[in-house]
């Protein structure tokens, strides 16, 4: 970013058996979760779920009841935020609104005593979003996408080995926010920093990050990469946080699970014996013909249909169940609102997860 | 269109009264008043204003005036200040106790709060025994017709004030704002320099202003807990109309107490634009 003066500086953050009550109210309990130096990772997670507390400890702004946050080994047990060598972006932007653009961009750096080659290394951090030209503006004349990117601007510019992100994009509309989880990727790539996000925006954390936490009732659910979350996520409750995949009640026992109408399947994954939730992906269903090749199959009454352009989304009735199921067109000429047919799916797709107690913790 | 023109005229009907209000008991006497101090035997003359800035006694309470006002100013700023941030970063229901320990001598009358002080700085009263207790004095005597008690009664009436405008602003602070500066590595007091006291200002100003151009007018404060050598402005007003019956020279000193008070806002206004005590932004 700053030619010369760009250090591969990242710290590796270990978060270690955080906890953390407010009042009688506990927020986080027992979390720990090692985050790689120069990795981005999300804390993806609803309100409720204690990511920005999370996120506030390691920031300095708020102290663990238990457990400790550690900088590369070192623990930041009264270290005072401003010498924990941050950038941090907020929801609210957090601007400050009586200097300029170039004043609040120069803060970071004049605050660090960091001040020789100040205003040459404030407009590339204002270059490198694009606000060239806005150096003397107040930011109350700017737009909430170029504000955010003041703050940006501002977040970067000592080159800050650890950059947290308090949900920076849940104030944008849609098509800022995607253009900015663009350019933050981007920047990510080139300071090579670790960056810790925040977001209960499920598209935005698989997305940007190269490892995504999700955090619920005060404990980590699962960290994992994108991919593997979204392939194998470990409970119920992440597969239905992430959204998208089918979960049907059912009992396992050993390498089968039978569902409420009597319908047995092959399936695999970790629950263990027992009441589990079958997770199923819409994408991997598909209309059988009957071929015995060892799939699982349901009987299935259609609900309805609708038209998605490349595929066709079926809504159907299964073992008391809705089950969605994306079919090619091309496919799914059997489907009509009301027709009888026979789902199937492979072993290897039913993913068998511990039912949520009760299922009340979804509510999160 | 009509109905254009009867909007105004109801506006116009509503506005009579506070319009008619504000004529009779504030333009014309201050008008009378104005006049008064610029005629002689019925020619325009500056005669009067000749004498004020000839006669020591004037000038000297002119003087006494400005001190205590501005002593008072600065006193309430530095004592309130510290009270209005504490109430801003208090829990909800600590908030609520500060303002109510802050408001409830407010809202009592200032006369009884005058009296009171008479009690305690009277030769017998609270403060000489326990300066007695102490040891710090042995002989009781009293701390009254100083200029210390007068402004011990100044502070004490304007400190609410001070309080409430500078806490009025303090809220308005984004929280996170803080937060920001701390991140990109201001300690507390820098990010408070930098970031607090600018964006209090307007508290700050909103609060001195206050409390001077009010203190300027104190009448009871100084007549009860001051002497002679404390006569304020509006004493010697009250001095020369009624008891003298001087009023061409009431009328100039009070044109002279009028004109301080305006000057003071003009002054604030010229460096730092009222219209921002009213939250507006620039």
């Amino acid at each position: 970013m700053h030619d010369g003066r760009r250090k591969q500086d990242a710290t590796g953050v270990r978060i270690d058996g955080v906890s953390k009550a407010f009042g009688s109210r506990a927020v986080l309990r027992d979390c720990s979760l090692d985050i790689e130096a120069g990795t981005f990772v999300t804390l993806l997670g609803a309100s409720g779920s204690g990511k920005t507390t999370l996120l506030r400890i390691i920031a300095g702004f708020l102290s663990a009841d238990r457990g400790d946050i550690l900088f590369d080994g070192r623990s930041m047990r009264g270290v005072p935020t401003h010498r924990r060598r941050l950038g941090m972006m907020f929801q609210s932007y957090a601007l400050f609104p009586h200097m300029s653009v170039f004043d609040n961009v120069a803060y970071a750096l004049r605050m660090r005593g960091d001040t020789d080659r100040l205003a040459a290394r404030v407009g590339e951090a204002l270059e490198l979003v694009r606000l060239e030209g806005y150096a003397q503006q107040r930011p109350d004349r700017l737009s909430g996408g170029q504000r955010q990117r003041v703050a940006m601007a501002r977040a970067v510019v000592a080159n800050p080995p650890l950059l947290l992100l308090d949900e920076p994009l849940s104030a944008l509309d849609k098509e800022l926010r995607e253009q900015l989880q663009v350019e933050i990727k981007t920047i990510h790539r080139s300071a090579g920093t670790t960056f810790i996000n925040v977001t209960h925006d499920q598209g935005e954390a698989l997305g940007m990050s190269d490892s995504v936490v999700v955090m619920g009732n005060g404990v980590i659910q699962q960290a994992a990469s994108p991919q593997e979350l979204w392939n194998r996520p470990v409970s119920a409750f992440v597969a239905r946080f992430l959204g998208g995949s089918n979960l049907l009640r059912a009992e396992r026992r050993g390498a089968e699970a039978r569902l409420a109408d009597g319908t047995v399947m092959k399936v695999h994954g970790p629950a263990p014996d027992g009441p589990v939730e079958l997770a199923v992906r819409p994408e991997l269903v598909t209309i059988g013909e009957g071929a015995d090749d060892g799939a699982n199959a349901v009987p299935a009454t259609v609900r309805e249909t609708i038209f998605l352009g490349e595929a066709i989304k079926i809504v159907a009735d299964v073992a008391g169940h809705t089950l969605e199921a994306r079919v090619p067109v091309a496919r799914a000429e059997a489907a009509r609102p009301g027709a009888r047919l026979v789902l199937r799916w492979r072993p290897e797709d039913t993913l068998a997860l511990p039912a949520e107690a009760g299922g009340k913790d979804g509510a999160a | 269109m009509t109905g254009r023109r009867e909007e105004r005229w109801i506006v116009f009907a509503l506005l009579l009264p506070a319009l008619v209000l504000y004529g009779a008991c504030f333009i014309w006497p201050t008008g009378v008043l104005l006049s008064r101090s610029v005629t002689e035997a019925g020619e325009l003359s500056l005669v009067n204003y000749r004498e004020l800035l000839e006669t020591p006694l004037y000038l000297g309470v002119i003087w006494t005036t400005l001190r205590i006002s501005v002593v008072t100013t600065v006193v309430c700023l530095v004592i309130g200040y510290p009270v209005a941030m504490l109430m801003e970063r208090a829990g909800p229901r600590a908030r609520i106790l500060l303002l109510l320990a802050v408001t409830v001598p407010y809202w009592l009358d200032y006369i009884v709060r005058t009296y009171s002080w008479m009690v305690l700085l009277g030769r017998y009263g609270f403060v000489n025994q326990v300066l007695m207790w102490l040891g710090l004095v042995d002989v009781p005597y009293s701390h009254l017709s100083s200029e210390l008690a007068v402004l011990v009664g100044t502070i004490q009436v304007m400190l609410p004030l001070m309080i409430l405008a500078l806490f009025a602003a303090m809220t308005r602070i984004d929280r996170t704002l803080m937060d920001a500066a701390a991140a990109h590595g201001a300690s507390a007091w820098r990010a408070f320099r930098t970031v607090y006291l600018p964006l209090s200002m307007p508290g700050v100003i909103a609060g001195a202003l206050l409390t001077f151009v009010n203190t300027v007018g104190f009448y009871i404060t100084p007549a009860l807990l001051g002497g002679p050598r404390q006569t304020m402005i509006s004493q010697s007003i009250e001095t020369l109309a009624a008891k003298l019956f001087d009023w061409p020279m009431a009328a100039t000193v009070s044109v002279v107490l009028l004109v301080i008070s305006l000057a003071i806002l003009v002054v604030f206004n010229r460096f730092f634009g009222l219209e921002r005590l009213a939250g507006g932004d620039r």
